[in-house]
């Protein structure tokens, strides 16, 4: 585990959560913090737990073992409807025979906030999320996209202590879940709640977060900055999940080296290893080398801006000492 | 690959003749006998509206009329909000098992009309198990007048049969509601009965309807349970359709009475679509 | 870390709600069946010990034994009309147009909705006036109208299912429209329409008010049950009643069966 956030009382805290459906475990034993403000988000592959455990943070499943704290209070038998947070749902669960006004105002009016008040909020939400021209419209003649910022004011609308969100933009088309990435960011920022955001994507957690958790076979296997996740990752599976890696012995140990930290040089030069490109890939952004060298076949990537290699060509390898990561077993 | 015409016309040919035949005249007939006269156990067509003069205006005849369409309503309504919990339960509450807990309530149909008024007529009455039940169990020392024959237990059996009918509809409409609606709702702060009534009932609202509509049609036209187990007091409209046929022997005022219970149904249901439209909006 | 009660999680309330909605429809069927096997003629509890004896009583009475075959006739032909005629309608529906197709739907689902002692009775005034006598026969002219728009729902939603590119497949191998109709669409409906068959045939085997208007001097098992009904508290009819129980639930229950068996 890295470093505990220093604020005074954490948003959420899940002491020892087990669970499992029969005899299938779910979530075996996990221990996290999160802090206030913070945006963290659970990353791991499918059935890795993550989800169920958002679930449980929502009230929708109850833990086998352990408790849940929100703002320090114990939280584990309360039941969903009666839990301070707010789940935005991955097929965003609009109320399709409502209008947007009606569906973002909904959590208010269960609880009965004055009339006057709902109005209020709801036309601010709807503000803040960029739904306000479609206020009056029927949630079931939204596109995907209208969707979601509408499920996201009516999670926000009742000011959770902490928004849960269950894989929100896995529906919509990549440049528009490239757009809510920072939208969803900047929301967050601007508003200081808790987020609580579960994902497979790592590309996604690593640009929305704070703080990452990555999660395989129910167990929690990190967590920290994006930073550390990617540079110094705990185990196999973490550096492996989290970019790319080329795994090799090196000196007797299990090593991995990221593919952009490999340098390809003229092979006159010295210090390097000898390869050879076997084949060149253009991703647009990047060019992607296969190398094959004495140490197996590298994949290299390097920025567009660099010299074109061509395949069959002899070339040094290299890397900085600092791009090794050590995978232990 | 549209399908020619004539090949069309010829197949639906059939079952259209057949229906035209079998079903539209017969009720165009009866419409027509409606305005026969009786005479000397003969019904000749000599054109009269004193059989309507008669459904219309005889205090007995309202009476039936009255009870008859009570009871309907009772029991409509009765199947509509037992058959929506039900369907609710199993849809939601117990989703794992709904396939076999729908079934079953199918199953339950087939076990027929007569046998089932039969049962509830051994279960009902002075003597019947019911009560006899209890009385040996010491929880009554004398039968219970509820638990005899009469408009209580006309309900329960025509409930008991009708009630499967209902839950088609319900159900079937329910399953456009997926279970993520209900944890929306229950996210937002509604228990579970809140997000029944705010969010479920709405969007199988069609469907409750239907079950309201056809079970209360059913059951004002219902005769061998209240001729069963109501008493002397109980018999609905139904029944005095079915004497003139019978015993009764006056065909055309009997057709008048089925004509009118017919228009009655058709204006109280429409009365009730309009009413429920101008409150939804 | 606390172990959290699991029983307190089961949601008791709708289990027992479900029990009981299920016992209610339930019961009355038990009772006849329970009391079908009861040694003495009296149905209340205590219960006194089984006995055959009912049945015996009903497998050699010759009138009820007749009537069982009047029942077994009607259902047999109300299911074979009703499914030709049914499916027939059914291939016709589905070349209409989506507006055409609710109409025909609306009007061919009226027997349905409407009710039957008022159609027994329109039936009854419609014989006398052709002529045509109260017989079996006229009883299940009726009850084919009453099973028709039964069948056509099944019918009519396996057909939407039916994936007629298949025709076209076939009519590009040379196949004749009848040809291709008999080797590609009927096997594949087959099921569905021997499922709905069946159905007829329940419904016709239990049908007792069309019956009771229209079958004359030729009663069919419930008017028998009917009859015994009205004269004395026969503890026969248990088991009659057990009889149709069964017979159709049977017959319901292959329906089923075959109806949700989906080829292709």
């Amino acid at each position: 585990m890295s470093a505990t956030p220093d604020t005074a009382s954490p948003a959420i805290e899940l002491i020892g959560i087990e669970k499992s459906y029969g005899s299938a475990p779910a979530v075996r034993h996990l221990d996290l913090t999160i802090a206030q403000g913070e945006f963290f988000s659970l990353l791991g592959p499918s059935g890795c737990g993550k989800t169920t455990t958002l679930r449980m943070l929502a009230g929708f499943e109850f833990p086998d073992a352990g408790s849940i704290r929100l703002e320090g209070r114990d939280v584990t038998e309360i039941p969903a409807h009666r839990r301070e947070v707010n789940l935005v749902f991955q097929k965003y669960e609009l109320f399709p025979h409502m209008t947007v006004r009606r569906n973002v105002g909904y959590g208010l009016k269960v609880r009965r906030v004055p009339r006057a008040e709902i109005d209020d909020r709801v036309d601010e939400m709807l503000e803040t999320v960029g739904v306000t021209a479609f206020a009056d419209r029927r949630a079931d003649q939204l596109s995907g996209g209208q969707q979601q910022r509408v499920a996201l004011a009516r999670a926000l609308v009742n000011r959770p202590r902490a928004l849960l969100l269950d894989e929100p933009l896995s529906a919509l088309d990549v440049k528009l879940r490239k757009r809510m990435q920072l939208e969803l960011k900047s929301i967050q920022e601007r508003l200081g709640t808790t987020f609580v955001y579960v994902t497979h994507d790592q590309e996604e957690a690593l640009l929305m977060s704070d703080r990452i958790g990555i999660m395989n076979d129910g167990r929690l296997l990190q967590v920290g900055t994006p930073r550390e996740i990617y540079g110094t990752p705990a185990d196999p599976f973490v550096a492996d999940f989290v970019g790319e890696l080329n795994t090799l012995q090196l000196d007797g140990a299990r090593v991995a080296i990221r593919p952009e930290q490999i340098e390809l040089g003229a092979v006159t030069r010295s210090g390097g290893r000898r390869g050879v490109i076997r084949a060149r890939i253009y991703l647009g952004h990047t060019l992607q080398y296969e190398v094959e060298t004495d140490l197996g076949v590298l994949v290299v990537r390097s920025g567009a801006g660099a010299a074109e290699l061509e395949p069959g060509a002899a070339v040094s390898v290299t890397w900085p000492a600092t791009a090794v990561i050590e995978l232990g077993e | 690959m549209k399908p020619n015409r004539i090949v069309t016309a010829l197949q639906l040919a059939p079952a259209s003749v057949y229906y035209s035949a079998l079903f539209g005249a017969p009720l165009i007939l009866l419409v027509v006998y409606s305005f026969y006269t009786t005479e000397n156990f003969d019904f000749i067509p000599q054109f009269t509206l004193d059989n309507y003069v008669t459904a219309w205006t005889s205090d007995v005849y309202r009476t039936y009329f009255a009870r008859t369409l009570r009871i309907s309503a009772i029991t409509a309504l009765a199947i509509a909000v037992v058959g929506f919990f039900y369907s609710y339960v199993i849809t939601y509450t117990l989703r794992a098992h709904r396939a076999v807990l729908y079934f079953l309530v199918l199953v339950s149909m087939f076990g027929g009309y007569l046998v089932r008024i039969y049962a509830w007529r051994s279960i009902f009455g002075a003597e019947g198990i019911a009560n006899s039940a209890l009385m040996s169990t010491g929880i009554i020392s004398e039968p219970l007048d509820l638990l005899r024959n009469g408009e209580f237990a006309i309900v329960v059996a025509m409930i008991n049969f009708y009630l499967p009918l209902g839950i088609l509809p319900i159900y079937a409409a329910m399953q456009n509601v997926g279970p993520g609606q209900i944890e929306a709702a229950q996210d937002l702060g509604s228990s579970r009965l809140g997000a029944a009534g705010k969010v479920v009932l709405p969007l199988a609202l069609r469907g409750v309807t239907v079950a309201f509509v056809f079970t209360f049609i059913a059951t004002a036209a219902e005769w061998l349970t209240p001729q069963l187990l109501g008493g002397t007091e109980d018999q609905m409209i139904g029944n005095r359709i079915a004497y003139q046929f019978g015993a009764g022997f006056d065909w055309p005022l009997g057709s008048a009475l089925a004509v009118t219970l017919v228009v009655v149904l058709a204006l109280l249901l429409g009365a009730m679509f309009t009413l429920v439209r101008r409150w939804i909006r | 870390m606390r172990r959290l009660a699991r029983w307190r999680r089961t949601p008791w309330a709708s289990i027992l709600y479900v029990a009981l909605v299920l016992l209610f429809l339930f019961v009355p069927l038990a009772i006849v069946v329970l009391f079908s096997f009861h040694a003495s003629p009296r149905m209340a509890f205590p219960f006194q010990g089984f006995s055959l004896r009912w049945y015996e009583e009903i497998f050699t009475d010759v009138e009820i034994l007749r009537a069982m075959g009047r029942s077994a006739i009607a259902a047999v032909t109300t299911g074979l009309v009703t499914a030709i005629l049914g499916t027939l309608a059914g291939l016709g529906i589905v070349g209409l147009n989506a507006r055409a197709k609710g109409a025909v739907m609306f009007f061919a689902m009226i027997p349905m909705s409407f009710p039957a002692l008022l159609y027994a009775i329109g039936l009854a005034v419609y014989y006398r006036e052709l002529g045509v006598g109260f017989s079996l026969g006229a009883t299940i002219a009726g009850q084919i109208i009453q099973s028709l728009p039964f069948v056509l729902l099944v019918i009519s939603a396996t057909l939407d299912r039916f994936r007629f590119s298949l025709i076209e497949a076939a009519r590009d191998l040379g196949a004749g429209a009848f040809h291709a109709f008999r080797t590609i669409t009927l096997p594949i409906i087959l099921p569905a329409v021997l499922g709905s068959m069946l159905l007829a045939m329940a419904l016709s085997a239990d049908e007792f008010i069309v019956a009771f208007f229209t079958a004359g001097q030729d009663k069919t098992l419930p008017l028998m049950m009917y009859g015994r009904l009205n004269v004395k508290l026969d503890p026969s009819i248990n088991a009659i009643g057990t009889v149709l129980l069964v017979a159709t639930s049977a017959l319901a229950f292959i329906s089923a069966r075959r109806t949700s068996k989906e080829s292709l």
